[in-house]
């Protein structure tokens, strides 16, 4: 290696992709982080725009007492609750399987039921109005009118849920013990301990590989998601 | 309708069952959560709360013990005070710089200028990238001989810490890489600059307002709220930094390493409830975890004992086990960077400790047994490549 180290390189490798992807199983690792942040997009945008709409646009006693309580539960670190959730998914002989990373997702999380909830209050309440005229149930309000028009909203959850999953370490290195099941992020961090730090070559090309992807999606998504995030727009409806 | 043909009694009723189907269907709505909040969060709360008077651990007992646990935390726990006390030093130092790195950026960034849309994309690009790869490409910017952070402050004439092995520097470290990552509290606040009215600054530059004023009389006060959001979450979350302690640690086998520097709060629980004997079953105990079906934990046996060093080891005494009634390794001390690619030297720990595992240094891929440890059998050829 040159000291110190040029900007520019003399010679490009790209071979170092090559022998990385090979040299580990990388195509395993890629699909099962795929599927456990497939899945997790799915649960979190299903139940958060759900229950986000019975927060925003349904009246029943005790709404704002629950929500207050959804907010609050912000608060709460997720370390906390880490050991008990743990114990419990142990008893359930969940440990081992993608069921702890991916179950949790189905019940709502406090940020994005939040996040919904702003876009919901901004759309008019006539729409919702003309849909029960018609006899729309709540359910066929939610599918047919909420989801398409909070649409960057939910692009947003979408990509935070799927980078978040993607980028998930702590939840992958408890409950995931069998090497079949690893994800990219376990991988990199036994890839980095097993190559200790000389093979600089071979691990940036492994961040790169792992990086990528979001990247991509960022890119492809980021005018949703800048648009999304605006918490702020959804509380002067 | 037959409102006007029925009784006028009829009519409250109707209206009340109605509100009840309507009550109803909003508790069907928001079920979901309330289901996962008893299980997920609102159980483990109090089943928390409860174990701590207790000795539980995991397999069998659960008795009360009083404050005997707190007890020992705060007097005998040699980590304790030193996990809490980086916590706070990286909260204290992290919140206050990132939330001015990210209000200032978003200023800038609310500019009219053509292009801004690229500006705001390019910075906030980073936060949506986290993980061990981030950390990696961090730790070799960080990188006291080579990383490009020491090499820039060279041209300067400046001869940069050892940022990740210095134990002094590791926490700053970690929050300069954070601030590269202020893009999700800026487009907080870029929302919230949005919605400030124009009137407010024509009106304060017509008196002769200079920007610096104009920012602290007008833009803070409108964006109070966000900015106290903003410091909120960002206090909850810098509490719960537990990944980079464990990834960026100096001595890649020793979570929070140099000297303890990195043990954070939550990774220092983290090792004491998942690899140390304080709630985790007898199998991940190093003696037999050739009979654990988990590869990890053989790994995490390695970890346990990979701190144990001598100052002056060889490489084989570096090998040794420690004594599994061990629950953290004194502090392993501070090594260069030349002296951690020693693979072979964990494996072979690892295989001392996890049993059937047979090692050569060679040729890595010959690795016996099915309980081996995690980077030796996923990466054989990673670690001997040429």
């Amino acid at each position: 290696m040159q000291y110190p180290p040029s900007f520019f390189p003399k010679q490009w490798r790209f071979h170092n992709y090559v022998e990385t992807w090979t040299s580990v199983d990388f195509t395993r690792y890629t699909l099962n982080t795929l599927f456990i942040s497939c899945v997790g997009v799915c649960a979190h945008v299903l139940s958060n725009s759900f229950v986000a709409y019975g927060f925003a646009k349904i009246r029943f006693p005790g709404r704002s007492a629950l929500f207050t309580i959804v907010l609050s539960t912000m608060i709460i670190p997720g370390f906390v609750t880490l050991i008990p959730q743990y114990i419990l998914f142990s008893k359930l002989h969940w440990v081992g399987t993608y069921l702890p990373l991916t179950v949790p997702g189905f019940f709502g999380n406090a940020f994005q039921i939040f996040l919904l909830r702003q876009f919901y209050l901004g759309i008019p309440n006539d729409l919702i109005e003309a849909a029960k005229i018609d006899g729309a149930s709540h359910f066929l309000i939610w599918r047919r009118i909420m989801i398409p028009l909070a649409q960057p909203a939910i692009v947003t959850i979408a990509i935070m849920t799927f980078t978040g999953a993607w980028n998930d370490f702590l939840g992958s290195i408890i409950y995931l013990n069998n090497e079949e099941h690893y994800t990219l992020q376990i991988a990199l961090q036994a890839f980095k301990v097993s190559s200790g730090l000389n093979q600089w070559h071979y691990l940036m090309a492994g961040s790169v590989i792992v990086l990528v992807p979001v990247v991509a999606l960022f890119f492809i998504f980021q005018r949703y998601f800048i648009e999304g995030m605006n918490i702020s727009a959804g509380t002067k409806g | 309708m037959n409102a006007t043909i029925g009784p006028k009694a009829a009519k409250p009723r109707k209206r009340a069952s109605l509100e009840r189907r309507e009550a109803a269907q909003g508790f069907m709505f928001v079920l979901p959560w309330i289901i996962g909040f008893i299980a997920f969060t609102g159980g483990p709360l109090l089943f928390s709360l409860y174990t701590s008077f207790t000795n539980y651990d995991f397999t069998s007992k659960m008795d009360f013990v009083g404050l005997d646990n707190y007890k020992y935390m705060f007097t005998q726990d040699p980590l304790f005070w030193v996990s809490l006390k980086n916590t706070l030093f990286y909260v204290v130092l992290m919140v206050p710089l990132t939330t001015l790195a990210s209000v200032t950026l978003a200023s800038l960034l609310n500019q009219k200028v053509p292009g801004m849309r690229a500006f705001r994309t390019v910075y906030y690009l980073p936060s949506v990238l986290s993980g061990v790869g981030v950390y990696m490409l961090w730790m070799e910017l960080l990188s006291p001989d080579s990383g490009i952070v020491n090499v820039v402050l060279g041209w300067f004439g400046i001869t940069g810490p050892g940022w990740l092995f210095d134990p002094n520097w590791t926490k700053p470290a970690i929050v300069f890489m954070k601030m590269w990552s202020v893009g999700g509290g800026m487009l907080m606040y870029l929302a919230a600059l949005q919605g400030v009215p124009e009137q407010l600054y024509e009106a304060a530059e017509i008196d002769g307002a200079s920007p610096l004023r104009r920012f602290w009389h007008i833009t803070v006060p409108m964006i109070s709220p966000v900015i106290f959001f903003e410091v909120v979450t960002t206090l909850i979350s810098g509490f719960q930094i537990f990944q980079e302690g464990y990834v960026m640690a100096a001595d890649p086998g020793t979570p929070g390493s140099p000297l303890n520097s990195l043990m954070f709060y939550n990774l220092h629980m983290f090792l004491k409830a998942f690899q140390a004997f304080q709630m985790a079953t007898p199998q991940r105990w190093p003696g037999s975890c050739s009979q654990s079906s988990s590869s990890l934990r053989s790994s995490t046996c390695g970890y346990r004992n990979i701190g144990s060093t001598t100052k002056e080891g060889t490489d084989d005494e570096r090998c040794g086990d420690s004594p599994p009634g061990q629950l953290f390794p004194e502090p392993a001390p501070a090594r260069n960077g030349q002296e951690n690619g020693r693979v072979p030297c964990a494996l072979r720990r690892r295989a001392a400790v996890c049993g059937p595992v047979l090692v050569d240094d060679l040729d890595l891929a010959q690795i016996d047994g099915r309980d081996y440890a995690v980077s030796a059998v996923v990466f054989p050829e990673a670690v001997a490549l040429p």
